[in-house]
């Protein structure tokens, strides 16, 4: 197993006491594996990502499970450590493209930054492989684009700049977080198709992270439901959308124009986004499910496997396979 | 940062407790300030009750008294005491330099404001006037008013009033043009409302806030300055016991009777500080932009 | 490039009307008489009346004025009333001593002040941070013709560390004039002797000066490095293993110091404004005292000779300004181009 989480927990220390964003997340990514992660804003999904890489501002408190990396528990490793790791072994994509690069370097110069960091090699050398790296992101004429500022290019180019410089070590993991939000629709097949090649190139596993729904399906194998800081749902990506088991997965998946039949409203999840502040005793999406009973909003839910390699956190949905 | 964390801190904003009180509660440096001027302004009106010196009256046979039991602070030249004179300085320093900018910051918001409103000619006009004032340096255009005025305490105040203004006609017209574009303003206007009633009732009641945050940073820089002037001859004159004006005198002693200039030095130094420490925090509490 | 030097040059042209107006308003409502001032109480009318017409006293105002910038233009700026030498000449003589002072302040100020600004963004809150505040704040309240005393009385006066005032030793020749700064001149001319000197005598004034400007460097240093750290490219270097002093200085400095330059331009103004105090208090011979003196003798010309060259130097620090930023700023760069 390349990256395990085990029962996570975050919390953030505001000016008056703490919000739990996190509550004892697991996963776990193999070699070479596409995993999803999907919710709305709120759920708790780029928090996970950013605890991964220990990113998170000084308000925030990892407090308790692990984070096993080849093994090694990044949240006990020092900061040196931590720091070392970055970008080498694990890389980052995030959502923003327009303000992700340095404003006043050139290109080449932020990735040859970055490539003298992760491999032995001479000033030169580090320029030469920037424009490689840029290539390999399928950007024409390179040696152009190295010597531009990032205020020159476009969004979908800027993107693929910042996914070259977390490609650059190569690392063992790409950590994407809504990596295709601000783009166009077309260019953001193209990012998508890019992080796959890459994928298949290298080996490299990857965490992507989105609330879209087409995105899990065309990249992912593996797919994650997160709701309130809490998994909800996990399985195959097949299992999860064609055989939803979590209300909040169907309601997900409602939400989507169905492109079969477009003359069919759409439908939007009621109620609003749990305040994490005041987490209920029960089940966190009790308040908004459409079949919650009284039952689901005392008690909570624990993730259980209800098929096989097929999980989910919904005590309705637990009673389905014992009726 | 993420949406979560903007999450987090959407949900965080209904608190009991208003977070101005709460952010000023834990300020302790503004504490120390506000604690500071409390003090000095409550020994310097109560002078006459803390010491029994005239800060007046030459007793030549004190002369360059060091600090004692009898003179905490020592004498000066002439055999005054030195305490007292700082005591009934304060009332001078610090009174001037809250005039000054209270006057200042009225003649600001008044020209600002008209300025903002009014726009054109009038804009122009008071606009140009400011740049001229803004392009000699601030020190130097308050001495040659200060030596064109007549050197003398009243003087030195108004030359300071005078080089500050440009500032808060900046700051008040800026806020003019934001709030002239305000719903509530237009139709103000719309229904033909007498421009000065609107002036008065809706642009300058609503400009105040970053007037009163800059009024506080320059109180003590004001204070500096008129000490500046009287240091250089140019604002109190002896025997007024201003402290610019006694460390001008005592520095000529310095050597030799270290006392007579550093006392007075601390004042002002203290009294200074104390009004920046209180504008350093009150510019972060109401600043979003320095949010912690 | 082209269109804002053109821009800072016509402004200049504006700064100067206006300071000669300004300057000569306020010459014409003063009460003194700076004729009198010349002859002396005693002098006759008739001599009162030749000196006027001297100085051009006795033509209607307007005609004063434009005779006065007419001669500005040419170069001439007046006859000083008090040392009867001309203005240029006798500003020419002090304006070095007073730029090298203001200069090696401000050179204190920005070694100073940018890392202790860097340092107080990077522990917000906690031990440096709050160490910066109190120095920044204590270094605005200070009265700057106070701590010199203080200073004086410290490194002289206890220690004897260091002289109190003056340029350079007496007994030793000041080096061959180039610049008329003492520090390069007699580097230039190899005289090490007058170099220590004169390193010496400037180290406690620039100081002095220096403290109040490091205060507000500092504070806008850690002001704008908090926004830049704060910022989504900060995080992405990060996350690509960016760390330490490169992330510091050559990701997020760089970008702060775009909006420090405005403040340290301002700043340098300041310093010459406060220069006029310090040199007061260290003996400097430079413009200060010049000034001073010639402000208590209402010596207008010498007056006016002074702002004007101040008010230049105003609008040329901030086309200085205006090419830092063109020099930090490639997007300002490539919209001017266009």
């Amino acid at each position: 197993m390349l990256l395990e989480m085990k029962d996570v927990s975050v919390e953030f220390t505001g000016m008056r006491g703490s919000v739990q964003v996190l509550k004892n997340i697991s996963l776990n990514i193999s070699k070479g594996e596409i995993l999803g992660i999907v919710g709305e804003s709120g759920s708790g999904k780029s928090v996970t990502a950013l605890s991964i890489l220990r990113l998170l501002g000084n308000n925030a408190k990892t407090s308790n499970g692990e984070i096993l990396f080849n093994g090694t528990d990044l949240l006990k490793i020092r900061t040196k450590e931590i720091q070392a790791l970055r970008g080498k072994k694990i890389g980052m994509v995030f959502q923003e493209p327009m303000t992700a690069l340095h404003p006043t370097m050139k290109i080449g110069r932020q990735l040859a930054e970055v490539i003298e960091r992760h491999r032995a090699v001479s000033k030169k050398a580090a320029f030469r492989l920037a424009v490689q790296a840029l290539k390999d992101v399928h950007i024409h004429d390179p040696e152009l684009v190295a010597a531009k500022y990032p205020f020159e290019l476009s969004g979908g180019m800027r993107q693929r700049i910042v996914i070259a410089l977390a490609m650059a070590a190569p690392p063992d993991l790409l950590i994407a977080d809504e990596p295709t939000t601000a783009l166009d629709v077309t260019i953001q097949a193209e990012i998508l198709n890019l992080i796959k090649e890459l994928n298949n190139k290298n080996d490299t596993s990857v965490l992507i992270i989105t609330h879209d729904m087409g995105v899990i399906s065309q990249l992912c194998q593996r797919t994650l439901v997160m709701y309130g800081g809490e998994i909800v749902e996990s399985g195959s990506t097949n299992g999860v959308l064609k055989n939803p088991k979590h209300p909040y997965t169907k309601a997900l998946l409602n939400a989507l124009p169905d492109l079969a039949d477009p003359a069919q409203p759409l439908q939007a999840i009621p109620g609003e986004i749990m305040d994490l502040r005041h987490r209920p005793n029960g089940c966190s999406f009790a308040a908004r499910c459409s079949i919650a009973g009284e039952y689901c909003r005392t008690h909570q839910p624990a993730l259980v496997e209800i098929l096989p390699q097929h999980y989910t956190a919904c005590w309705k949905g637990e009673k389905e396979q014992n009726d | 940062m993420s949406a979560e964390i903007q999450t987090v801190k959407q949900i965080e904003k209904p608190i009991t407790i208003h977070p101005v009180w709460y952010k000023l509660k834990n300020n302790k440096m503004t504490w120390i300030g506000f604690v500071i001027i409390f003090v000095i302004i409550l020994t310097s009106l109560l002078a006459p009750v803390l010491t029994s010196y005239d800060p007046t009256k030459i007793y030549i046979v004190e002369k360059f008294q060091g600090p004692s039991g009898k003179h905490w602070f020592g004498t000066d030249e002439v055999g005054r005491d030195i305490l007292s004179r700082i005591l009934y300085g304060g009332r001078l320093s610090l009174g001037m330099g809250v005039l000054a900018i209270l006057i200042t910051a009225a003649i600001g918001i008044v020209l600002g404001t008209i300025s903002g409103f009014f726009g054109g000619y009038i804009d122009q006009i008071i606009m140009r006037i400011m740049d001229m004032i803004l392009a000699f340096p601030t020190l130097i255009l308050a001495m040659a008013l200060a030596a064109a005025l007549g050197p003398s305490l009243q003087n030195a105040m108004l030359a300071i009033a005078i080089v500050k203004i440009p500032v808060y006609v900046r700051l008040a017209r800026s806020e003019t043009l934001v709030l002239r574009e305000k719903l509530f303003v237009k139709s103000a206007i719309t229904f033909g409302i007498h421009p000065v009633r609107i002036i008065l009732k809706h642009i300058v009641p609503n400009s105040l806030s970053p007037v009163i945050i800059q009024a506080t940073l320059d109180i003590g820089d004001a204070i500096l300055m008129i000490a500046t002037l009287g240091f250089l001859g140019l604002g109190a004159q002896p025997p007024t016991p201003e402290w610019g004006a006694m460390i001008s005198i005592g520095w000529k002693y310095l050597l030799d009777f270290w006392w007579y200039p550093t006392f007075p030095g601390i004042f002002l130094f203290m009294s200074s500080c104390a009004f920046n420490l209180i504008g350093d925090g009150i510019r972060d509490i109401l600043d979003p932009k320095s949010n912690s | 490039m082209k269109k804002m030097i053109m821009k800072r040059l016509a402004l200049l042209v504006f700064v100067v009307f206006g300071v000669t107006f300004v300057s000569f308003f306020l010459s014409h409502i003063i009460p003194g008489d700076p004729a009198r001032m010349m002859v002396g109480q005693r002098a006759s009318e008739e001599t009162l009346k030749q000196v006027r017409g001297q100085l051009g006293l006795d033509q209607p105002v307007w005609i004063q004025y434009v005779t006065y910038v007419k001669n500005v233009i040419s170069g001439d700026l007046g006859t000083s009333i008090r040392t009867q030498k001309p203005v240029l000449d006798d500003l020419t003589a002090f304006f070095p001593a007073t730029l090298e002072l203001a200069m090696a302040a401000f050179f204190i100020a920005l070694l100073i002040g940018i890392p202790l600004g860097v340092l107080a963004a990077v522990k917000k809150d906690r031990f440096w941070d709050h160490f910066s505040r109190l120095f920044s704040i204590s270094g605005v309240s200070m009265p700057v013709f106070w701590s010199g005393l203080i200073i004086i009385l410290l490194f002289y006066g206890y220690l004897g560390w260091f002289p109190a005032s003056g340029r350079i030793d007496l007994n030793i020749n000041p080096p061959t004039r180039v610049t008329g700064f003492y520090l390069i001149d007699s580097l230039l001319s190899g005289d090490i002797v007058a170099f220590k000197s004169s390193l010496k005598h400037i180290l406690l004034p620039a100081l002095v000066l220096s403290y109040a400007q490091l205060a507000v460097i500092t504070r806008q240093v850690r002001a704008s490095m908090l926004e830049v750290l704060g910022q989504d490219y900060i995080r992405t270097a990060m996350a690509n293993g960016i760390h330490g002093w490169v992330l510091l200085y050559r990701y997020a400095l760089r970008n702060a110091l775009i909006p420090t330059v405005t403040v340290v331009g301002i700043s340098f103004g300041s310093l010459l404004g406060g220069a006029v105090v310090t040199e007061t208090i260290f003996g400097w011979p430079g413009m200060g005292k010049y000034v001073v003196d010639s402000i208590s003798y209402l010596d207008f010309p010498a007056i006016m000779g002074f702002t004007l060259l101040i008010s230049i130097g105003y609008v040329l620090i901030n086309l200085v300004v205006d090419l830092t930023y063109y020099f930090l700023d490639p997007q300002l760069r490539e919209s001017e181009v266009d």
